[in-house]
């Protein structure tokens, strides 16, 4: 049996062993109990035989015994002898049909059976009828019968029987006597191998489970030893069995160990590094209080070298006096009760400065329970001490502070009403003038019983929410509290609380109150000012309107008139020129020829001319008057206009009298502007044709027509100032506002004119919202500047003309009327 | 040349305007009948032969001269009431006046008159305005006004 090229496992291996043992056993037990129970049957044949041959004897005996008590009682006549033939007849019958059972179902013993009991049938009849025929008195035909011999003959026949199956069943019992003999040795033999056999196969099988399953397990064995000691291993154990895992998983485990194990002095070297370069101080002193380790970062704080304290130094050297105290106290006790907790120690730094730590520190015992040493952490305190410092600091300052601080805790987050006052600064008390103290833990109605749900709500938000609300005048007032307003901030604060801070603004509002009245009065003011202004706008610009309707129709009704005196003084002077015609023919007499002619000619015609004259010189003034009103009434058509183009326009149509006048014109880039176009070429039209027209004698003109990034300060964003300098004749000082109002002229022998130009410039560029003024200086030419408001700005938004020493700016260029 | 069944009607108050309009028409060699008003309400009684006119007969082609500016019935409205009135439509229509405003001018175009003509104070351009007003007379097709009635 070799189990490990069996590949089974230990369990299979088992059960094979068993298994065999068993079957062995099995076969064994099997055959002994077959040979047992042949020997068995063997024996009750054979008693079965000895017991036939009884009955059989049994039979014979006491019919001879019958036989024999007849004769006796025959030849006697004794009844002594008639006892036992009775006795032998009674039981006869019973013994044959005992026989017969005996042999039922066994066919070679029952003829021989038929036959001894139909003998014994016969002598037991013959029996019967002798012994009737004695008892009846016939003792000679009983004696007869006896000596006929029939009585002997029937016995013999039986004895005969039973002698025969006797012999038989003799025969067949010692057979079967013989056969138990061979039994019982065949099983002592059979006994004798089992036993050798077992033996052996035992044998067998210590060898199977020695190869199979032990040398293995020494192999195991050996494995494991040679890992403890760290060995090489011996090869792998072959095959799949429990012993094969398991050494396989001890070899994983080896290289796990490995592994591990280098990891380990990893993880040693990472807990030494932890120790040493932790955030905190580690220490552990013995005893007697001598420090025997200490980490890096405490060596650092303390500016010591390793060398220089363990073994050497005690803890208590590195203590300022007051903590050494403590220490000799502290330190007993911690030896007692193994541990103790944020210990405050000022410890002494290399170079003697102090440093402040916290110190917590538990017990080493060894086994007999003994103070073996210490485990000590240090924490540097100096960061917490300044912020405790500071914290103290900023208690003072809310203690000092002037604004009031009271803080509540809302016990039940769901209602409001359990605000109850924590805590409350002096300066709470002195700004409400009642002592806060003394509402410490009452709820905030009770405290101040004047203060509003909106208040309580509010705080109670602050807790829930966390946010932080501002009240910006809360007012308060109660039986103690004198009224006055407050401004309040209430922020979130730990622990369900909410500080309240609230300062005094009852002066201020009052303040404020104060100015807000003023502003409004002011405001008031203003705006009847305004409004004021506004009408009288309204009504100046409704006078300029009327105005202009006034001169408009009054043109009109002139010029009819005026049409008719040119009209029909030219007629009339047609009609002269008839009459001197017909004075001229001869016919006339020549005194009243002469007379006539020189009336005609000379008179007449005077007066016509002179009536022409001035019916032209009213015609002409009448049309300017109609030019300016238009220019107030026409409506303008609002657009961005290119202003490089309306000048260069404007200039090209004058080149004629430039080029008379040997003038030069300078233009700079002009801006474009929101505007009236025909308005603009009107306004810059007679801008540049007074500069052609006013040149100061012997000087070549320049003419100068440009865009002034100086916007003077009075005008508004968005407004683009133009300018058109000549160095003409210029215009006095006192005639400067002037020359803009209708018929004014600066120098009406200059040049003919109606003195319009101007003031429809002044009345356009006022439509525009802009302005327009002069700087002059006689003798050395005039600039005229002409503000208008830029493209980005629609009609009318702009004022371009505030404060203008021009004219009003009117708004609204909405009327128009027409007249003929 | 001109047609001379053609009658001029002309609107004026201005009795020295209404003359002088007259004589230079006819020193232009415009020979038409020339029916004077004095107003635009006169002017409207000719036309639809009503009022004082109403025994006129339309039996002729008719052009009508407007002043403007008159009494009771200016000459704007009279040319606006003749060109809403489909029966009166298509007479021609010239207005004349003293008014040289633009937006004038271009009302009454909108109205729909044929032609507009200033009066200059300036006597050599009123003639030259009337010459030309005479050469336009000549060229018109004037529709006759019994042609439609």
């Amino acid at each position: 049996m070799r189990g490990h090229d069996l590949n089974l496992s230990i369990r299979s291996k088992g059960l094979v062993l068993i298994a065999v043992v068993m079957l062995f056993q099995l076969v064994f037990i099997g055959l002994i109990a077959w040979m047992q129970a042949d020997y068995a049957r063997s024996e009750q044949l054979s008693n079965q035989s000895r017991q036939l041959i009884g009955s059989a004897e049994s039979i014979l005996r006491q019919t001879v015994d019958a036989q024999n008590g007849m004769r006796g009682f025959i030849i006697s006549g004794g009844p002594e002898f008639i006892g036992p033939m009775d006795q032998a007849v009674q039981n006869i019958p019973g013994e044959i049909a005992q026989l017969r059972d005996r042999v039922r179902g066994d066919p070679g013993r029952n003829e021989p059976v038929r036959r001894i009991s139909d003998a014994a049938d016969s002598s037991l009849q013959w029996l019967t009828e002798t012994s009737r025929l004695a008892r009846g008195g016939a003792n000679e035909m009983a004696a007869a019968r006896v000596k006929s011999g029939e009585g002997m003959r029937l016995v013999d026949q039986l004895r005969n029987d039973v002698s025969n199956f006797i012999d038989v069943e003799t025969s067949r019992h010692e057979e079967l006597d013989n056969k138990v003999k061979r039994n019982r040795q065949g099983l002592n033999w059979l006994l004798a191998i089992g036993g050798l056999t077992s033996m052996a196969t035992t044998g067998v099988l210590a060898l199977a489970f020695w190869r199979g399953i032990s040398a293995r397990f020494d192999a195991l064995t050996l494995n494991i030893g040679s890992l403890q000691s760290g060995k090489e291993l011996s090869a792998p154990l072959a095959g799949n069995d429990e012993i094969a895992r398991v050494d396989r998983a001890f070899r994983q485990m080896a290289t796990e160990l490995a592994h591990t194990a280098s990891a380990l002095g990893e993880s040693a070297r990472q807990t030494r590094e932890l120790y040493d370069e932790a955030p905190c101080g580690y220490h552990s002193i013995d005893a007697d209080g001598t420090l025997i380790a200490m980490n890096r970062t405490e060596l650092r704080w303390l500016g010591y070298r390793e060398d220089e304290v363990i073994g050497k130094m005690k803890l208590p050297d590195l203590l300022t006096a007051d903590s050494r105290n403590q220490f000799q106290e502290q330190f007993s006790l911690l030896k007692q009760q193994g541990q103790v907790n944020d210990l405050e120690y000022d410890m002494i730094r290399k170079d003697g400065s102090v440093m402040p730590v916290l110190l917590n520190s538990t017990v080493v015992r060894d086994a007999a329970g003994n103070f073996s040493s210490s485990r000590t952490t240090l924490f540097d305190r100096t960061q917490r001490k300044r912020a405790e410092a500071t914290i103290r600091l900023f208690g003072d300052i809310v203690k000092s502070a002037p604004i009031g601080l009271i803080i509540w805790r809302l016990e039940d987050l769901t209602n409001p009403r359990t605000l109850r006052l924590v805590i409350a600064n002096p300066a709470a008390s002195a700004l409400l003038g009642v002592d806060v103290s003394k509402f410490l833990g009452l709820p905030i109605t009770a405290a101040f019983p004047g203060v509003s749900e909106a208040e309580v709500t509010t705080y109670a938000g602050v807790v829930q929410s966390g946010k932080v609300r501002e009240l910006s005048e809360v007012h308060y007032q109660d039986e103690r509290v004198a009224p006055n307003y407050w401004f309040v901030r209430a922020f979130p604060l730990p622990d369900q609380c909410v500080g309240v801070a609230f300062e005094n603004v009852t002066e201020r509002k009052r303040a404020e109150e104060q100015i807000r009245r003023l502003n409004s009065e002011l405001e008031r003011r203003v705006s009847e000012r305004t409004a004021e202004l506004a009408d009288a706008n309204r009504d100046l610009s409704q006078k300029n309107q009327e105005n202009e309707m006034f001169v408009y129709s009054v043109s009109h009704d002139l010029r009819s008139p005026l049409v008719n005196l040119q009209g029909f003084s030219i007629e009339l002077e047609k009609s002269c020129q008839g009459l001197a015609g017909l004075f001229n023919e001869q016919s006339q007499l020549e005194v009243v020829r002469d007379k006539a002619l020189a009336i005609v000619n000379g008179r007449m015609s005077k007066s016509l001319g002179f009536i022409k004259a001035a019916v032209l010189r009213l015609s002409g003034i009448i049309d300017a008057l109609l030019r300016l009103s238009r220019a107030g009434r026409v409506e303008y058509r609002w657009q961005d206009v290119d202003m490089n183009r309306l000048v260069a326009n404007i200039v090209n149509a004058a080149q004629g009298t430039i080029q008379e006048k040997s003038a030069t014109v300078k233009i700079g880039d002009l801006p474009p502007v929101s505007g009236d176009q025909t308005a603009l070429e009107q306004v810059f039209g007679n801008l540049v044709g007074n500069a052609l027209n006013y040149l100061e004698p012997g000087r070549v003109p320049i003419i100068e027509i440009g865009h002034s990034r100086d916007r003077p300060p009075e005008a508004a964003d968005g407004c683009e100032v133009y300018f058109v300098r000549d160095n003409g004749l210029g215009v006095a000082e006192a005639y400067q506002q002037k020359i803009f109002q209708v018929f004014q002229r600066a120098h009406p022998e200059v040049s003919k004119g109606e003195g319009i130009g101007l003031a429809i410039v002044a009345r356009i560029v006022e439509r525009h919202h802009g302005r327009v003024w002069i700087e002059s200086k006689v003798g050395q030419g005039s600039t005229f500047f002409v503000s208008l408001p830029g493209c980005n700005n629609a009609s009318g938004q702009v004022d371009c003309g505030r404060l203008g020493n021009s004219t009003t700016t009117e708004r609204g260029e909405t009327w128009s009327r027409t007249s003929s | 040349m001109v047609k001379n069944e053609l009658v001029v009607l002309m609107a004026e108050d201005d009795d020295g305007h209404a003359c002088l309009v007259q004589q230079n028409l006819q020193d232009a060699g415009i020979a038409n009948e020339i029916v004077r008003v004095r107003d635009g309400q006169e002017a409207l009684d000719y036309v639809r032969a009503q009022g004082p006119f109403r025994t006129r007969v339309p039996n002729g082609p008719l052009l009508l001269l407007l002043d403007i500016n008159m009494p009771r019935v200016d000459g704007v409205e009279v040319l606006r009431q003749l060109k809403n009135d489909p029966t009166h439509a298509q007479i021609p229509v010239i207005m004349l006046t003293t008014t040289d405003d633009p937006r004038e001018v271009r009302r009454c175009y909108d109205l729909g008159c044929s032609s507009y003509v200033t009066k200059p104070v300036d006597y050599a351009k009123f003639v030259e305005a009337i010459r030309r007003l005479g050469l336009f007379l000549s060229i018109v097709e004037v529709p006759r006004e019994d042609a439609k009635a």
